[in-house]
Order: structure tokens, then C-alpha cells, then sequence
């Protein structure tokens, strides 16, 4: 009797989300809940994005102003971040309000609301909701609205939100194990949801057009986290090619051939790892040969790589230390759509649930400082190349201005 | 110690006798330094709208190689073109700050100018037009119904860059630099007394200019503005600078309004001589409910306006890159000027002065600007 008791006491543990623990002095607590996306189609793309709309807007246990009065205390909205192919859901509350916190976050990941009357009101402020082009392009697939049912955003509820699919990060001043016992303490409630088969739709169709007089070009990469080989070389050639005004993107697209005012490089996140994304707004020109721009910004910073010294090197590694530690406000490293990662608890929380979610473990930003400044001019040259050869290069059209 | 007007002591201001104007605080354990430099340049003046070109030049260095100096010490710098001036921020490890101090000279003299070089800076300048958020524009359109003129955009006129020859421009660049007054602030884990000193020795040397600018004076509410190339709406209302009660009734009313309008939010756009607090939002449609809101709820919003403008003014005191772009942007007349005491003003505020202002914001009193998008 006794080992298969066992086995089951392991299958249990199992299904059971991970918790990760972040504690420090704060006069708040933190607690994140990540929900992985499972394959979207074209349909599902929108759907997901009206879903984290939909959370706010009430659950069966608190209406959408009580979350906000009682999700609120700490000063900071409860907040529902959705990304392509993860959600983030986040709660803070006052240092001894953390139970509350997880009667919110639990409430809203296994009891939404979802009503008709939400979901539609999501989905029209989904439509209304226009990000910057060169914010949108990052994520470069359409989100048709127009086509979406409630129905179709219940359903993905069903299919995303099941505990295999989540964990946490609860931060702040707590003891060890509080956070992981909270959250086991609501688990054991969860009223599992039977899955339901979505309507047969196609793959997430490409974004062609920006809709806007301006148009993009990208450089997009291959995914790496920190337990890639060679993070630390490509992660500095990030900042080497990318972060600063005398950064090669700058320096050859901006300054050299005035192509635009707006370029930058960012690491997006996403659960295959961050890919490096070089984006370039400029206005559109229409025509063939505004295709013709991203495969010369393209060049431009191959080309500059050959020139690289010394001094590249150690103003890449000083662009990295101002990111990591002093918030750089033009540091690639992105945990969500709206910027770079600060200093702030509720952004360590999410490095911490994010490195967690690509399967990299914890990392300690010192050691991976360290490991930047065991990188040597060749090793950052040979790191450059190969993330510029990787990327997949294009641009997405606006409409020239008469 | 030359050209001290005062001596200052910890966390002060001090005025030169040049007028410029000197800030240093030291908040230890950060390990970083905030500089913000301030080139207050009278609206008024000949070629004043042309700073933002002017802004865009300085800021590479007077060899072209400021951003690798300072970049090469982990010092990154920001440079921005607003209503009354030109401001340049540096930010960097504390061990740097003589670098940044030492850069404030390149950034104090007019930039040499090369043909080329203008040509291809007024292309940029005609991209960064096209990215330009749609709240900026609106934000443009509010100053220009609350001050004419006097609320020019800060962005400039490309038309004015090109149609200058080469000396023409030079010689408007250095008019508009020998003629506006500087201040520094300087915030973070520093030795205040040697940074001072370093400060007050770049600065303290320029000439005095003639103080030739003054208050501005709103005009009266127009119709509301379109803003073709913009989205959304905003409803604003004329200020004064930062520390006076009308000012921070206008801002409890306008956080406490936004508060209560989902999608909203507010911008502050300050001036010395004047500015414009607003309320704004991305849909048309998404004030049309302010006036009902004034109507039901005008006390609780003035509370809980309040309360955050409170918190936002704990929030400029707290963070360092603030607290040093707060001190930036004041006047030779506001030498007094502090943060702690902005917030005392903020807090005796009585609830009839926030309804009071609140009410400014209603439709057909306020300014309003409405994007031509959807």
C-alpha cells in the first residue's frame, strides 16, 4: 500500500504550481501569478488579449470595485500584463494583508466573472486600445477583434488557465514558506474547469500594415536565456550594438544616415527566452524600395562591428552595468510591453517569475555582470555577427502622408 | 570661492552672481548622481524657435564625441526642448560625476556648425515629428489656446532651420546661449561641497544676461482646438510655476479627476513663467463624463486628489532623477524654492480651493484640444 501512497502524494505535488519566494524588507507584498499561453490560432491571438482585459472586470467573489478598493491599499492597482504567450497577473497589498492577496489573485485566475456584458466591453476597448507602432510591431501578428465571441474568450479560459500551466512569485517582507503556503492554502480550493474545445480557426495571420504614417523595420533574433551558451558574450553584444547614442544603431542609423530619430534594442520577452529585437520607426515613403531600408540598416551594423575595439568593449560592459544597476532608461532588458525593467520590488518580483517561466533559475545580476567582463573584444565581434546573421529581417508598411 | 552670491549650506540653493542658479543634495547609499542642466531661454527673443534645433547640436559635444566620453564611464545624457528652455540630464555612477561636471562646459557654448550637418540633423528632427506621441500634440495645441505666442510649441519650425544661411544660424545660437541663464542641480551620492564648488566654478564664469522675459498671461477660453494628427482629447487649464496654491489646486483636480475616468490620465506640463496642467485621454468620447462627475462627487474627488497630489509631491522628494529636475527648472526669483514646502502648501489646502479648480475643467471653461482620429 505504502509506495503507491506515495505515488500519489508525488502526482499531487506535482500539479502543484511553483512558488518562488522573494523576500525583503518592504512595506508591501507582491504576489504574481504566470499563465502560460497554450497554442494560439488567429481567433485565440485576440482572445487572449481580451482575457486579461476581462479579469479586472469582476470575479464571483468581488466585483470590479472591490478589486480595485481592496486590491489598491498598497497604492498600486492590482494589474493584468499580457504578453504574446504569457499573462501576468499581480496583486500588492499591505505587509499584513498577504492572505487577502491571495484570496484576490486566486479569485482572479479560477473565478472571473466573464460575463457578457464584460467581455464585450473588453473587446470594444480592446479595438480602441492602440499601442505605438513600434510597440505593436514588436508582437507583429493581427488581433481581429471584430471576429471574437464572449464565448471564445471563455473558452480560453478554460484551456489557459488549468495549474499546470501557472506559477507565482510572492515578494516582499514574509517568511520563508509564507508565500509558498499561502498560495498551496488556495490551490487546494481550486475548482478545476473541464477544457473545451475551441472552434476550428487558421494560424495568427502577419501584421501588413502598421496603420499609421509611420512605418517599421526590425531586426528580430533567436530566443536565449541565461542558460544558453555564451549569454553573457551575445547579452553584451546587445548593449554593444544597441544601448547608447554611441551604440552602433545609433551611431550608423541616426547619426551617419539619417534614417530615423526613433531606433532602439530590446530583449522581448517571451517563454522561449528574450529575443533581441532591433526596431527603427521612420516615416513612410511607400514604394519597393522602403523594403529595401531594413536589409540596409542590417549591413550598416555588420559592417560596424568590423570596427570595434577596446574602447567598444568597455563602453558596452559600462551600458550594461548602468542597466542593471542603476535602472538605465534606455536598458533592452524588457519584462513586459511597457519598458524596461526599474529597480522596483515589483519588477525584481517579475525578473524572478519571468527566469523562472524560460526555465533559467535564479540569476544574480552580479554574476552576470562578472561574467560581461570576461568577455574580450573578439569573443563580443564573434557574438555580434552571429545574433545579426540569426535575425529574421523585416518591416511592416505605414501609409506615406500626402 | 567666484561668483558666490551666498554661501549655501547642505541641500540649498544658491544664486551666483551671474544669476546662475547652483543645487546640490546629497542622498548617500544610491551610488549615483542625477545632473540636470537648465538653459532657461527668454520665449521672446530672436530665434527662440529655433532651441530644439539648437538642443539637438549641443548635445553631440563640441567635437562630436560627448556621448563616447561620457558613455565610455557609464554616464548616459538625455537632452529635451520645453517651453521655457533647454534641459540636459546626465546620470551615472557617483564615482563619474567630475566627468558630467566637466561636460557642463560643452553643453554651455553655442555648437559649431558644418552645412551638412544641418542639413541631416533637420532630417531627423522632420522623423522625430512623425513619432511624436498624440499626446504631446494635444498637450502643443492646449498651450497654444492658453498663451498664443507667448505657447508656442517647443518643437520648432523646421521651415525656420532651413531658411537661415550658415552664419545667420551661428549668430542666432550664440544670442540665444549668451542669453539664457543657467541652472544646475546635482542630486545623489555625492561630496556636496567639492561638487558645488566644481559647479559653481563652470557656471559662475558666464556673463550675466539681461532678464528679459516675463510671466505669461492666459487668454481667454476659445472653442476647442482639432489636432489632426492626433487621437483623443484633452481638457487643460492655465498655471503658474510649481510652488503656487493655484497650481496645486489645479493639480489635486485634475489627479482626482483622472482617478475617477478609467483611461484617463494627467499631464503637467510646467513653466516658470506658466504652464498647463490637463487631463487627458486616448478616445474623444473619454471625458465626456467629467462634468457629471464634477456635478456628483466634487468633495470626495477634491480629497482624494488631494491625497495623491500629496503622494506625488513625496514621489519628486524621494527619487533623486526627480528631486534634480524639480530644482532644475526654477527661477532666479525662487531661490527659496523647496520641495518640503511646496508639499505644507499642498497639504493646507482647504477642499473649496480644490472644487474651486475643479470646476475650471468643465467644458467651455477649461481649454480643450480633440484629436482628429478616432
Amino acid at each position: 500500500m505504502t509506495p503507491i501512497l506515495i505515488l500519489l502524494a508525488l502526482t499531487q505535488k506535482s500539479s502543484s504550481p511553483k512558488v518562488f519566494e522573494l523576500i525583503e524588507p518592504s512595506e508591501t507584498v507582491v504576489i504574481q501569478a504566470y499563465v502560460k499561453a497554450p497554442e494560439l490560432t488567429a481567433r485565440d491571438r485576440a482572445a487572449w488579449f481580451v482575457l486579461g482585459r476581462s479579469l479586472l472586470k469582476g470575479t464571483w467573489d468581488f466585483t470590479a470595485q472591490k478589486l480595485r478598493d481592496y486590491g489598491s491599499q498598497a497604492g498600486t492597482k492590482p494589474e493584468v500584463v499580457v504578453m504574446p504567450d504569457f499573462m501576468r497577473i499581480q496583486v500588492v497589498v499591505p505587509n499584513d494583508a498577504l492572505s487577502l492577496g491571495g484570496d484576490l489573485v486566486l479569485s482572479l485566475l479560477n473565478r472571473p466573472s466573464l460575463t457578457d456584458e464584460d467581455v464585450t466591453a473588453a473587446i470594444d476597448e480592446a479595438k480602441d486600445d492602440r499601442r505605438p507602432p513600434w510597440i505593436e510591431a514588436i508582437d507583429p501578428y493581427n488581433k481581429d477583434f471584430d471576429k471574437l465571441s464572449v464565448n471564445d474568450v471563455r473558452i480560453l479560459w478554460t484551456r489557459a488557465f488549468q495549474p499546470s500551466n501557472l506559477s507565482f512569485v510572492v515578494g516582499g517582507r514574509i517568511k520563508q514558506g509564507e508565500g509558498t503556503a499561502e498560495i498551496a492554502k488556495r490551490m487546494a480550493q481550486w475548482k478545476p474547469q473541464r477544457v473545451v474545445r475551441a472552434r476550428a480557426d487558421i494560424p495568427p495571420r502577419p501584421l501588413v500594415a502598421t496603420g499609421s504614417s509611420v512605418s517599421i523595420h526590425y531586426l528580430s533574433g533567436a530566443p536565449f536565456s541565461f542558460s544558453t551558451p555564451n549569454t553573457a558574450a551575445r547579452l553584451l553584444a546587445v548593449f554593444a550594438l544597441g544601448v547608447g547614442k554611441d551604440a552602433t544603431l545609433w551611431r550608423e542609423v541616426r547619426e551617419r544616415l539619417a534614417l530615423s530619430y526613433l531606433q532602439f534594442v530590446l530583449l522581448w520577452p517571451t517563454v522561449e527566452g528574450w529575443v533581441p529585437t532591433f526596431v527603427v520607426a521612420r516615416s513612410a515613403e511607400g514604394g519597393e524600395k522602403e523594403g529595401s531600408v531594413s536589409t540596409t540598416i542590417r549591413d550598416a551594423l555588420i559592417t560596424d562591428i568590423d570596427h570595434w575595439n577596446e574602447e567598444s568593449l568597455l563602453r558596452a560592459q559600462a551600458m550594461a552595468e548602468a542597466a542593471f544597476v542603476r535602472n538605465l532608461s534606455s536598458s533592452p532588458i524588457w519584462l513586459d510591453s511597457d519598458g524596461p525593467m526599474t529597480g522596483s520590488l515589483v519588477d525584481r518580483c517579475a525578473w524572478r517569475g519571468y527566469l523562472e517561466l524560460v526555465g533559467s533559475g535564479t540569476l544574480d545580476e552580479k554574476t552576470l555582470l562578472s561574467a560581461m567582463t570576461n568577455v574580450d573584444v573578439e569573443q563580443l565581434k564573434v557574438a555580434a555577427k552571429s545574433l545579426l546573421d540569426e535575425c529574421r529581417v523585416g518591416w511592416i508598411p505605414g501609409t506615406p502622408t500626402r | 570661492m567666484a561668483g558666490l552670491a551666498a554661501s549655501p549650506s547642505l541641500d540649498q540653493k544658491a544664486v551666483l552672481d551671474n544669476g546662475a542658479i547652483v543645487y546640490t543634495a546629497n542622498v548617500p547609499t544610491t551610488n549615483v548622481f542625477y545632473l540636470q542642466l537648465f538653459l532657461a531661454i527668454p520665449r521672446n527673443l530672436e530665434g527662440a524657435d529655433l532651441r530644439h534645433f539648437m538642443e539637438h547640436l549641443i548635445a553631440k559635444g563640441q567635437n562630436k564625441d560627448l556621448d563616447a566620453k561620457l558613455e565610455a564611464r557609464g554616464i548616459t545624457l538625455t537632452a529635451e526642448t520645453l517651453h521655457d528652455g533647454v534641459r540636459f540630464g546626465m546620470e551615472g555612477p557617483s564615482e563619474a560625476v567630475s566627468a558630467a561636471v566637466s561636460a557642463l562646459s560643452e553643453l554651455l557654448v553655442a555648437p559649431r556648425l558644418v552645412s551638412e550637418e544641418i542639413e541631416k540633423e533637420a532630417k531627423i528632427m522632420a522623423q522625430e515629428e512623425i513619432v511624436r506621441p498624440w499626446s504631446a500634440r494635444l498637450i502643443a495645441k492646449l498651450w497654444e489656446s492658453a498663451f498664443g505666442t507667448d505657447g508656442r510649441d517647443p518643437f520648432g519650425s523646421l521651415e525656420s532651420v532651413r531658411s537661415q544661411d550658415l552664419q545667420a544660424l551661428q549668430a542666432t545660437f550664440e544670442s540665444l546661449m549668451s542669453n539664457c541663464t543657467v541652472s544646475v542641480s546635482v542630486v545623489g551620492d555625492i561630496s556636496e561641497r567639492p561638487v558645488f564648488e566644481m559647479v559653481s566654478n563652470v557656471v559662475g564664469a558666464r556673463a550675466k544676461p539681461a532678464d528679459i522675459d516675463a510671466p505669461r498671461v492666459p487668454l481667454e477660453v476659445s472653442i476647442e482646438q482639432s489636432v489632426p494628427d492626433a487621437k483623443g482629447r484633452a481638457r487643460g487649464v492655465a498655471c503658474e510655476s510649481l510652488g503656487k496654491k493655484n497650481t496645486l489646486a489645479s493639480l489635486a483636480a485634475a489627479f482626482g479627476l483622472a482617478a475617477e475616468v478609467p483611461g484617463a490620465s494627467i499631464a503637467y506640463t510646467p513653466g516658470p513663467r506658466g504652464g498647463v496642467v490637463a487631463i487627458i485621454h486616448p478616445n474623444r468620447s473619454g471625458l465626456d463624463r467629467v462634468d457629471t462627475l464634477i456635478d456628483a462627487y466634487s468633495d470626495q474627488i477634491a480629497t482624494n486628489g488631494q491625497a495623491t497630489l500629496l503622494d506625488w509631491i513625496d514621489g519628486l522628494e524621494k527619487s533623486p532623477r526627480e528631486r534634480a529636475r524639480t530644482y532644475s527648472q526654477t527661477l532666479p526669483g525662487e531661490s527659496f524654492f523647496r520641495i518640503e514646502d511646496v508639499r505644507l502648501r499642498a497639504s493646507r489646502m482647504e477642499s473649496a480651493d480644490i472644487v474651486s479648480a475643479l470646476d475650471e475643467f468643465r467644458a467651455g471653461k477649461c481649454y480643450s484640444a480633440a484629436g482628429g482620429g478616432k
